[in-house]
């Protein structure tokens, strides 16, 4: 099965080329003090806005701080806040969707009615004002985008777990009078893990969107933390003086996002037993 | 760039103009103008209410629609509006206005000198308390002598009550509209008149702001029809609008693209020296920072040179004072020299040779202001100060301002931008830094004893000779003894335009007049 | 037909019990959310040159002197009779604040969906038709770009090619409607990909199904059981797609309305939580709110409609 959905997987070119992309950037994240020419925060007065040269292939900042460098820590900083902030919607989507699944009745209820709302309410500003109200930084952005996608993760693992609970060997593990807490981990999960999975990947390009839209907004990371969300915003006011202070940033969140999202169709064909 | 440097010294507002050579070319045809100027800011008006108001881009439409008793021309000399004559008597409180006559309001309401004390009884109503209630408390108050003429009685000489009366928020409101509208005065296009060059035709909320100009206005008929304000919120969109013709003149233009678009000479770039300065404030009852040796030390680490000429494009001027050079009482006590031995001196002095840790907030409200505090704080590093940047959003950040006791204010050194709207040393000062038992305005609790004194005997010295010595001591005590603040750089207004366009006055109240403006085709 | 309507009516009534207690929750959300976010708007509205007493008019103006519950059953019951309350910041009534622009935003939203709506279904289309194979990979890939550009930033790059080097848009305002196409396109373009991909992914699933196979089998060309058969049944899951879609538009607007300089409810809101205008928040995020609930309510109930299972 495993073996399968690999060989499924790798005869995705699309999302394989996505993967790779994917490992390259993790691994110039991981590398970045070694990869990086300069150091990201050393500001230069001399050497404001430089258009590329050998010293600073992008180019340098406002500030004459080196882009390329900056881009390479930004990795960090961007694909950090994406990989928190979704891995904790996940535990907590995860687990409540179970909770509702396997509850049914009155904690379902409660569940959906919920969700609806955090559904309901426009996303951007609540992230907003979860940000507002935290004050602004790292922590605050990730919680701003857990508070963004727990409602979708927690759904998608309700209606996954539902068909998974009406399962034959979930009912009889039932009868056979197995821990709940067991049959979850055991029988429930593994059953509805391929869609959680994929709408993750999914999720954490939009997690690097959402960091920026608030970024954007003058809401972001504090600086000179070099997010790409925030490279992108501050870049744009010289978009035209300075073009690649703006570019860089702004095709490093696209072809990461996009990756996630092919990456993340690929996992969904590839696991689903049905393909 | 030192020519100007030394014109705006001499006191005038200099515009310069850079002009790209299409507007070199031949001279507009008489029946070649357009009848609508649109112009572009980063926000709408919040109210149209002069009394009631205190940001920039209301002032920017009100100034067009209303008018005051005396105001300030072009070169920001005082000169008569609504009144055509004005003079004080001997005992310095019993201001006597002649008001010009055959004025009428946009709703007809003629204007006359009951009009001026039905406004005034507005402003200084204690139950409704308008926003610009504290700008006129002086005002003891006001006499109708006949139709066309109204005194005014101050509790007490005040030095800068001409400024005062020149500012845009004692202008002359409708007070027929006034009274039909209460509160309610200016948040509309019908509840809105003022005696201006320009009446309020339509005002959709965010979308547009139209002004129509009043046909033999006493000023002249301008000579286009109609203005539009067309607020563009973000900055990159604001300069493209204005580069693919869509507007005319826009404002706020980031510099780096003000540097660009001068290069290129395909728009008309102008700049006024104006009353705003950046600063950081220091917050004095947090030690280190009671030590007006660390703050000397600081104001010496910073080079606002470089500030100027990479981050600004060199669009301001390092200051040379804690006023700018137009405002009155203002003097020239030099640009603090970049000196880290000094710096670094000073700070063994008080006691911290290998500096110390602190931090700096901001707020992207300013312009550049997350910049500065970047650039500040690797500035700060050079002399051993750790200085992380703590960014707000405006109100979170005004709440460090309002009436807080020391004890629960955490801040430390904080962005701050002055520009004190009547152009004069008093409002400039006093409100800032003059000692306060709590933060409401002076928001570093600032308190110096000579300095307190001094801005007193100032306030109420009318002799301008007098005046200036003791506003030139006390902006010595606040800028260079015992600073109040880390001064930056003064701040120049900043206006693009079409280069079809001519006429335009960006004022240094950091407003744009567009009474003379035309368009050509 | 008659069956489908009148399913269409039960759906809409089911709809309705689920949807106020959606909406209550919101009102408590909201009012939660804006007392909990620091800031006093007494202190916002007076501006810095203001005294403290000017503060402290305008706080007992507004009403924010009162307990938190006092202020909360005064929200409900106002809001309950259409009062919104007024707008700290502009000093007109909220309802009139967010019906002037309103319109701009639900424009933008709708012109937005029909552009995904129909870019996404033939991708998705394509990309199913050729499934694997390089068209799928590019189609599917292409539409996917501009979900995964931020949105400011797209809006920005299509205003300096299309406005400014191409000269061919206007750049920014709502004069005509030639102004709308860049925001429309925009917003357009963001949501395309998702429904690009449930298209295909619904697509696949479908032709998997007996009926189809049994199409197939018979001889019915392919063409035609796409069409016929296997779009028909698709568009139940892309219907409910549309719909999620659509809060993304509503809340997708405010980026794009900064941008371009469009007057809608979206910008007005975050101008509003700068500012601490709580009314005028309170009131954006419940229209907002109730619009996105009404909308998923009416595609709910149309795929209901829609699903042959359903009606068969």
């Amino acid at each position: 099965m495993r073996g399968t959905a690999l060989a499924r997987f790798a005869a995705n070119r699309a999302a394989v080329v996505a993967a790779g992309v994917l490992v390259t950037v993790t691994a110039a994240a991981v590398l970045a003090p070694w990869l990086a020419p300069h150091d990201p925060l050393a500001v230069d007065l001399m050497n404001t806005l430089a258009p590329p040269s050998a010293a600073h292939p992008l180019g340098t900042d406002h500030l004459g701080r080196d882009t390329l460098s900056r881009l390479l820590f930004g990795a960090r900083v961007s694909l950090g806040i994406a990989v928190t902030s979704i891995g904790a919607a996940l535990v907590l989507g995860v687990g409540l969707g179970l909770l509702a699944a396997w509850h049914r009745g009155l904690v379902d209820a409660a569940f959906v009615r919920v969700m609806d709302v955090l559904l309901a309410f426009p996303d951007l500003l609540l992230a907003i004002a979860v940000v507002t109200i935290l004050g602004r930084s790292q922590a605050s952005t990730i919680v701003a985008v857990v508070v963004f996608s727990l409602p979708t993760l927690a759904r998608v693992t309700r209606a996954a777990a539902l068909g998974a609970v009406a399962h034959d060997f979930v009912l009889a593990a039932r009868a056979a009078g197995a821990s709940s807490r067991w049959i979850l981990a055991r029988h429930v999960l593994p059953a509805c893990l391929t869609p959680i999975v994929a709408q993750a990947t999914v999720m954490l390009g939009s997690a690097i969107l959402l960091a920026s839209g608030l970024s954007f907004l003058g809401l972001g990371v504090q600086p000179p933390d070099p997010e790409w969300g925030a490279m992108l915003s501050r870049g744009r006011d010289m978009l035209r003086a300075a073009p690649l202070g703006a570019v860089a940033p702004g095709v490093a969140i696209t072809i990461v996002a996009l990756s996630f999202s092919i990456a993340g169709d690929g996992l969904r064909d590839a696991l689903d037993p049905k393909g | 760039m030192g020519d100007d440097v030394t014109a705006v010294r001499a006191g005038a507002a200099l515009v310069l103009a850079a002009l790209a050579a299409a507007c070199s070319g031949a001279p507009p045809s008489p029946g070649g103008l357009r009848d609508t100027l649109i112009f572009s800011a980063p926000a709408d008006a919040t109210t149209l209410d002069p009394h009631n108001t205190t940001d920039t881009e209301s002032d920017q439409v009100i100034q067009m629609v209303f008018e005051t008793l005396i105001g300030f021309d072009d070169d920001m000399r005082i000169v008569g509006r609504l009144a055509e004559r004005w003079e004080v008597a001997d005992d310095g409180v019993t201001w006597t206005f002649h008001l010009r006559p055959g004025v009428t309001f946009h709703d007809g309401t003629p204007f006359d000198a009951d009009a001026v004390r039905r406004n005034f009884a507005r402003v200084l109503d204690p139950d409704q308390r308008h926003k610009r209630f504290q700008l006129f408390e002086m005002i003891d108050r006001v006499e109708v002598v006949d139709p066309e003429t109204v005194r005014l009685i101050t509790a007490y000489p005040f030095g800068a009550f001409e400024p005062t009366m020149a500012h845009i928020s004692a202008a002359i409101v409708s007070p027929a509209v006034a009274e039909r509208f209460g509160a309610a005065f200016g948040t509309t296009a019908e509840a809105t008149a003022g005696t201006g060059p320009y009446r309020v035709a339509a005002w959709r909320k965010d979308q547009e702001i139209t002004l129509e100009r009043v046909d033999d206005h006493w000023r002249g008929t301008p000579p286009t029809r109609r203005i539009i304000y067309r607020p563009i919120a973000e900055n990159a969109a604001r300069v493209m609008a204005l580069e693919a013709g869509d507007v005319d003149v826009i404002s706020r233009v980031p510099p780096p693209d003000m540097r660009r678009m001068e290069q290129a000479g395909h728009v008309t770039v102008l700049r006024t020296a104006s009353i705003g300065a950046q600063q950081f404030r220091f917050n004095v009852t947090k030690p280190p920072f009671h030590d007006p040796r660390v703050r000397r030390a600081i104001a010496h680490a910073v080079d606002r040179r470089a500030i100027v000429d990479t981050l600004l494009a060199g669009f301001a001027t390092p200051s040379t004072s804690a006023l700018t050079p137009i405002m009155r009482g203002y003097a020239n006590l030099g640009e603090i020299p970049y000196d880290l031995a000094r710096a670094r001196a000073l700070l063994r002095e008080a006691g911290y040779p290998n500096g110390f840790r602190t931090k700096i907030a901001t707020t992207p409200r300013y312009p550049m202001g997350v910049e500065l505090a970047e650039v500040l704080a690797s500035q700060l590093k050079q002399i051993g100060i750790e200085a992380p940047i703590e960014v707000y959003d405006w109100g979170t950040m005004v709440q460090f301002w309002q009436g807080l006791p020391p004890e629960k204010n955490p801040q430390e050194i904080f962005i701050m931008g002055a520009g004190a709207s009547t152009a004069d040393a008093d409002w400039g000062l006093r409100p800032i830094f003059q000692s306060a038992p709590t933060n409401e305005n002076n928001y570093g609790y600032y308190s110096n004893a000579e300095f307190d004194r001094v801005i007193q005997a100032a306030m109420r010295e009318t002799d301008a000779d007098a005046r200036q010595a003791l506003y030139r001591r006390a902006q010595e005590i606040v800028y260079l003894e015992d600073p109040g603040a880390i001064w930056l750089f003064d701040n120049y207004y900043l206006v693009a335009t079409r280069t079809a366009v001519e006429g335009v006055t960006p004022s240094a109240l950091g407003t744009v007049t567009f009474t003379r403006a035309t368009v050509r085709d | 037909m008659a069956g489908a309507a009148g399913l269409l009516a039960r759906s809409l009534a089911a709809a309705a019990g689920r949807t106020l207690p959606v909406l209550a929750g919101i009102s408590l959300l909201v009012f939660l959310i804006v007392h909990a976010i620091p800031g006093d708007p007494a202190v916002i509205a007076a501006g810095l040159e203001a005294g403290p007493e000017t503060v402290e008019r305008i706080r007992r103006d507004l009403g924010l002197d009162r307990p938190l519950p006092v202020q909360f059953a005064s929200f409900v019951t106002r809001a309950l009779q259409g009062d919104l309350g007024i707008s700290i910041r502009t000093g007109l009534p909220v309802a009139q604040e967010i019906a002037d622009r309103l319109p701009f935003t639900l424009l933008l939203a709708a012109a937005g969906a029909v552009v995904a709506t129909v870019t996404g279904l033939s991708a998705g289309l394509l990309a199913a038709v050729f499934r694997n194979r390089w068209v799928d990979h590019l189609v599917m890939s292409l539409t996917l770009v501009a979900v995964s550009t931020p949105s400011y930033w797209l809006a920005l790059m299509l205003m300096l090619t299309f406005s400014l080097q191409l000269g061919l848009l206007p750049s920014i305002g709502i004069g005509t409607p030639a102004h709308f196409i860049l925001p429309i396109a925009t917003l357009g373009l963001q949501s395309a990909g998702l429904v690009g991909r449930m298209t295909r992914a619904t697509l696949l699933d479908v032709l998997k199904e007996d009926y189809v196979r049994t199409a197939r089998a018979n001889g019915v060309p392919a063409a035609r059981v796409l069409w016929r058969h296997a779009l028909p049944n698709a568009l139940v899951p892309i219907t409910a797609v549309i719909g999620l879609r659509f809060g993304g538009l509503l809340a997708g607007t405010v980026l794009v309305e900064s941008v371009f300089a469009i007057p809608g409810v979206g910008r007005m809101m975050v101008d509003a939580v700068l500012a601490r205008d709580f009314p005028m928040v309170q009131g954006g995020v419940l229209v907002v709110a109730s619009l996105y609930v009404v909308v998923n309510a009416v595609t709910d109930a149309m795929a209901g409609v829609l699903d042959p299972r359903v009606r068969a």
